[in-house]
């Protein structure tokens, strides 16, 4: 029993590597490319290139919008009030082109 | 597979058409488009139910005249303007505004209102006509011809005339009575007194 401890002792011993071990090793280590490291630095730049353009062409697309909304509700006033104004033109119109029927024709003459 | 293609493409095409047809301009305006050139002022508003909708979105309810207008916008589904003054007489001619006439006795639309004013010597000199849909969609057209001014006005939609009396409030004009059109003959001598 002895014996076979011994044995074992003497197998599992701390031994030292043999010099230049742990450069060779890591000269077998597969090297980290550099290009890699390029793409995603390129990749985060596209991406705050997209981000900024993106959020300055929603700010110019909202601006047009609400200036779009302020043309509109211009517009949209000028329509009403031209419209009401006509709609007094021909009722007054109507209204006095009903007096020509109506009146007596020296009546008429006289308020021509 | 092709074959199949093709009788895609077809039904696209009659759909798009059709869907067209329907959300296209009610009116064709063009007519009128030339007179510009030759106005003094021009006034020119054509907004769709998009714009109608971005302008309500606008209008500042604080403003009595604007809230006033949002309140008309409810029902209305398309606003078409045409206002041209001009320096002198003569700028333009019945021709220009008949096929506009045209459109609306197409559309089906009533004359309520019509107008007539002649020179001395038998020639046109002011038309007014006051047209409205009697139909589910309801709208307004207005064509007044004057010898230095000439106005379209074409309003798709639900406008009565509850509604139309709201515009004398954004214009600041006196009560728009419509209906007051058809006076008694003691009105009417009250407003040939005025």
């Amino acid at each position: 029993m002895n014996e076979i401890e011994d044995r074992l002792r003497n197998a599992l011993q701390r031994r030292e590597p043999p010099p230049g071990f742990a450069e060779r090793v890591m000269a077998r280590l597969p090297r980290r490319r550099p290009v890699f490291v390029w793409w995603r630095q390129m990749a985060a730049i596209a991406a705050l290139l997209v981000v900024t353009v993106s959020s300055a062409m929603y700010e110019r697309h909202r601006e047009m919008e609400h200036r779009r909304a302020e043309q509109a509700s211009r517009e949209l006033m000028v329509a009403l009030r031209l419209t009401a104004s006509k709609l007094e033109h021909v009722k007054y119109r109507v209204a006095r082109s009903s007096v020509v029927v109506k009146v007596e024709p020296d009546e008429v003459k006289g308020d021509l | 597979m092709k074959q199949r293609f093709i009788l895609g493409a077809i039904i696209f095409s009659a759909t798009a058409g059709a869907v067209w047809g329907q959300t296209g301009p009610p009116l064709d305006l063009s007519s009128l488009d030339k007179l510009e050139a030759k106005a003094k002022e021009v006034n020119v508003v054509t907004l769709d139910q998009n714009l109608l909708k971005l302008a309500g979105a606008f209008l500042d309810d604080k403003d009595k005249d604007q809230q006033t207008a949002k309140a008309l916008l409810g029902g209305l589904k398309a606003v078409y303007v045409r206002n041209f003054e001009f320096s002198s007489k003569d700028q333009y001619s019945m021709a220009d505004v008949e096929p506009i006439r045209k459109q609306i006795h197409a559309l089906g639309w009533s004359k309520i209102v019509e107008s007539r004013e002649k020179n001395d010597d038998g020639t046109l000199k002011e038309i007014d006509e006051v047209y409205i849909n009697t139909g589910s969609g309801g709208g307004l057209a207005v064509i007044s011809a004057e010898p230095k001014e000439l106005s379209v006005v074409y309003i798709d939609g639900t406008l009565k005339v509850e509604d139309l009396k709201k515009l004398h409030g954004i214009a600041g004009l006196p009560d728009l009575d419509i209906e007051g059109t058809h006076h008694s003959p003691k009105g009417k001598e009250k407003d040939a007194d005025k």
